[in-house]
């Protein structure tokens, strides 16, 4: 078995790989359902009508209000609907009821390859000031949601590239995977990116379980650049964006801009693997890896998708799998999926929904194992006051969203709540707080774009 | 259809480990040595005493949560461990009817009348302790009992058969102190209580006084000696317990030190003086008690102060008012009275210690 230094002398083992590469990167799926709203609140518009023919790269809408997206086609095909679509609905409220959500979508039929269109592709080089200048406008907030290459574009120079690795357990087949069967790609986009951007530091972020996987890709980068390892102890919530950008940045980050204007560009290992695609060969469309892990037996299979692909088509997919007898006739119905990366986890009762980008891991998993959710009481024990990294008095702010004293909660700092989750994560009672607190920031942006 | 508002979910699902039910388990865990020991010391009256306690808080529960059509969890361990508290500072002879009065008492009014777990200002325990203390005060001092039943009564004695009537120790010892002070002025008021020796001879007072007092040695902390409540049997078995909390952090360590480091000053400051011998027999005799009240009691996060000056502050109060409760009062349930006071003040020492926006960032 091969073995791998690490610095400081630490040497580890390799593992072995559970993953299956079960569809073929090349596959498409019948249909991309693209949502053009970031939310509800989002006022933004489609530039489309049905049965129009879209080339990739092509804008989909017109991005209106505060959260809204640049939203491009990622392949060329034919317009079947615009319609208000099912996306991941909210979250655990209310015991767990499943509500519906619904956000403007665009529906593409007739997918076609390739999926380079360059003439489409105009906008990539604009300067600088252009992009940010057409950004602005949108009313983009958040320490994400850019494009690659706009993240690039606003890097400020030098930037810190963290590279993180720091997933739970259940992500890490997917860097496994990466790791044995897209080396090149890997190594490809850290080229890439460092001849795009002159990064003054690289940070690999990994937790000691996971040395392995750290050890080799931090062998793999130092060939290209000087890295720095930092381990966690825990996958979540340290493994945060915002708090890892805090560590390498010396200073905590201001939640309200976007984390690559602020020096750190923050990149998973699986998007790395489409840097390539994106920043050299100018492809647009790039699938993302997405792992689907049955309850049973924890074994991940695979996927490589587009965002906009229906997930029960991925899940059927996997139902295809002799060794995945995932579908109704197991008796588990209705199913329920847990969407999400390391961070994430959302039940997805509807499965008409797409798959967005970021989105790594299907937990398919019966609902009976799941851990029943239920509220306990607030026994004011501070856990959430001393875990926040922002220093916020979570209950007090739960306290006054839930009265929509939004005004009051603007003072305590509703805005600088950087969603996290910690506070939920800590709270012994199971109270949703983040939830909460996320829900009153959308309130508050709603009331200011009223006005 | 309307369309509902979407959330983006990002919040994460799994949790850490140590919810509710968990930290109840640990405070269970924590209070099972000290449990076990006072029904090996004191037989079955002191495990009918548990049970009772328990069977009070419970019951308040149970029938205010579905008076009231609580949706929250029914049973979270937080009833039982208020149980459990109560009868730690109860006597073990103390009449079943006393007992399940007090716990349902405690729990109804120091809990559940004001929304149950989370919300209450007082500690349950300590509320039902306080109201035996007003109403069951002569039951109280009847329910002491000898330790080591074997030595005075059968092996299936059963609760109130084997009462005898102890005096308190904290009521011997402060009317010996008393009759002390006033001997060395030179100034006995006759008649003295019974037992005490006739006449008004200040040699004789102060002889036997000091026979009284010498009998509260501190090898009562370690070994239970002389009748108490159930928790006070041995420093030496609170201690895991109490390491349990601290270790895992249901304790916040400051919040006891603070108090400790205040009591300590309050009985500093009577050394030398005519109270000394007072407060040194009484810091004896209410060892146990107080540790149980800094370390558990205490330690109850709804009625204590969000953070961590918050808690030093609060700390410092109680530690204060148990210092000056030791230094004027024998009476049962002062130490429960100083607890619900420095519960009183719990929303206030939050107000001024809470920053109602965020707090500055350190890298």
């Amino acid at each position: 078995m091969a073995s791998f230094r690490l610095r400081k002398g630490i040497q580890v083992g390799e593992r072995p790989v559970p993953c299956e590469d079960s569809i073929p990167p090349g596959e498409l799926p019948p249909c991309l359902i693209l949502p053009v709203q970031g939310s509800s609140y989002d006022q933004s518009r489609a530039l489309v009508a049905p049965g129009e023919t879209v080339a990739a790269g092509q804008a989909l809408s017109e991005p209106r209000g505060t959260l809204a997206r640049v939203r491009l086609s990622p392949l060329k095909g034919r317009v079947a609907e615009v319609c208000l679509h099912p996306v991941l609905r909210a979250g655990l409220e209310d015991g767990g009821t499943p509500s519906r959500c619904r956000v403007l979508s665009v529906i593409l039929e007739d997918l076609e390859s390739p999926r380079q269109s360059p003439a489409s592709l105009a906008w990539r080089e604009a300067p600088v000031e252009e992009l940010m200048a057409r950004l602005e406008p949108m009313g983009l907030e958040g320490q994400g949601g850019l494009p690659l290459d706009y993240e690039l574009a606003v890097l400020r120079d030098p930037g810190v590239l963290l590279l993180n690795a720091a997933e739970l357990q259940r992500g890490q087949a997917v860097l496994d995977w990466l790791l044995n069967n897209r080396l090149p790609e890997l190594e490809a986009g850290v080229e890439a990116l460092a001849q795009c951007s002159g990064f003054r530091e690289v940070v690999l972020t990994h937790l000691p379980r996971q040395k392995n996987v750290a050890g080799r890709f931090m062998a793999l980068i130092e060939k290209v650049l000087p890295v720095k390892g930092i381990p966690l102890k825990e996958g979540y919530p340290a493994a945060h964006p915002m708090l890892l950008a805090a560590r390498v940045l010396g200073r905590f980050p201001d939640p309200l801009r976007p984390l690559a204007a602020q020096g750190v560009l923050v990149m998973h290992l699986d998007r790395l693997s489409r840097v390539q695609q994106r920043v050299s060969r100018r492809e647009y469309g790039a699938a993302q890896p997405v792992t689907v892990m049955r309850s049973e037996d924890d074994r991940a299979r695979l996927f490589w998708a587009l965002p906009g692909t229906p997930l029960n088509w991925l899940l059927k997919r996997a139902d295809e799998r002799q060794d995945l007898e995932v579908s109704a006739a197991s008796g588990r119905n209705p199913r329920l999926v847990l969407a999400g990366g390391a961070l994430d986890g959302a039940p997805l009762v509807e499965q008409e929904a797409p798959l967005l980008e970021g989105l790594r891991l299907l937990l398919d998993y019966p609902a009976a194992s799941l851990p029943a959710h239920r509220e306990d009481a607030c026994i004011s024990c501070g856990l959430c006051l001393d875990g926040c990294p922002v220093r916020l008095n979570p209950p007090n702010l739960v306290h006054l969203v839930q009265d929509r004293r939004l005004e009051e909660a603007q003072a305590c700092g509703l805005e600088t709540c950087i969603d996290c989750g910690i506070c939920t994560w800590l709270c012994p009672g199971r109270l949703n707080l983040g939830h909460v607190l996320r829900k009153g920031q959308f309130m508050l942006r709603e009331a200011r774009d009223a006005c | 259809m309307p369309v509902e508002p979407m959330i983006l979910p990002a919040l994460p699902l799994p949790r850490k480990k140590g919810a509710l039910p968990a930290m109840m388990l640990r405070v269970l865990l924590a209070l099972a040595p000290v449990a076990g020991l006072s029904v090996v010391v004191y037989g079955l009256p002191a495990l009918s005493v548990i049970l009772l306690s328990i069977t009070g808080t419970v019951m308040a529960e149970v029938l205010v949560k579905w008076a009231v059509g609580n949706r929250q969890r029914l049973l979270d361990g937080s009833a039982t461990i208020s149980g459990i508290l109560l009868a730690l500072t109860l006597p073990p002879g103390l009449a079943p009817a006393w007992v399940l009065a007090g716990a349902f008492c405690g729990g109804l009014i120091g809990k559940q009348l004001f929304g149950g777990i989370g919300r209450n200002p007082l500690n349950p325990a300590m509320t039902g302790r306080l109201l035996l203390a007003l109403f069951a005060g002569g039951a109280m001092e009847r329910g002491l009992l000898q330790p080591f039943w074997w030595k005075s009564s059968s092996l299936l004695s059963w609760p109130g058969s084997g009462v005898t009537g102890h005096p308190s120790p904290a009521g011997i010892v402060g009317e010996a102190s008393r009759l002390l002070g006033q001997a060395l002025s030179g100034g006995v008021q006759s008649p003295l209580p019974r037992g005490w020796p006739s006449g008004s001879d200040p040699v004789a007072v102060v002889q036997h006084a000091q026979d009284l007092l010498d009998q509260f040695g501190p090898a009562g902390l370690i070994w239970p000696e002389y009748p108490g409540a159930l928790g006070e049997c041995s420093l030496l078995i609170l201690l895991p317990g109490v390491a349990l909390l601290l270790a895992s952090r249901l304790v916040d360590w400051r919040m006891p030190l603070a108090a400790l480091a205040a009591i300590a000053a309050g009985s500093l400051s009577a050394a030398g003086g005519p109270a000394e011998t007072w407060v040194e027999a009484m810091l004896v005799v209410r060892g146990n008690a107080i540790v149980i009240l800094l370390f558990i009691f205490a330690a109850d996060p709804v009625t204590t102060p969000l953070t961590r000056l918050g808690k030093v502050i609060f700390g410092l109060l109680l530690g204060l008012l148990v210092a000056a409760l030791l230094r004027f009062s024998d009476q049962a349930g002062a130490l429960a009275l100083a607890l619900l006071c420095a519960n009183l003040l719990t929303p206030w020492i939050d107000r001024i210690t809470l920053s109602r926006g965020p707090r500055p960032v350190s890298a």
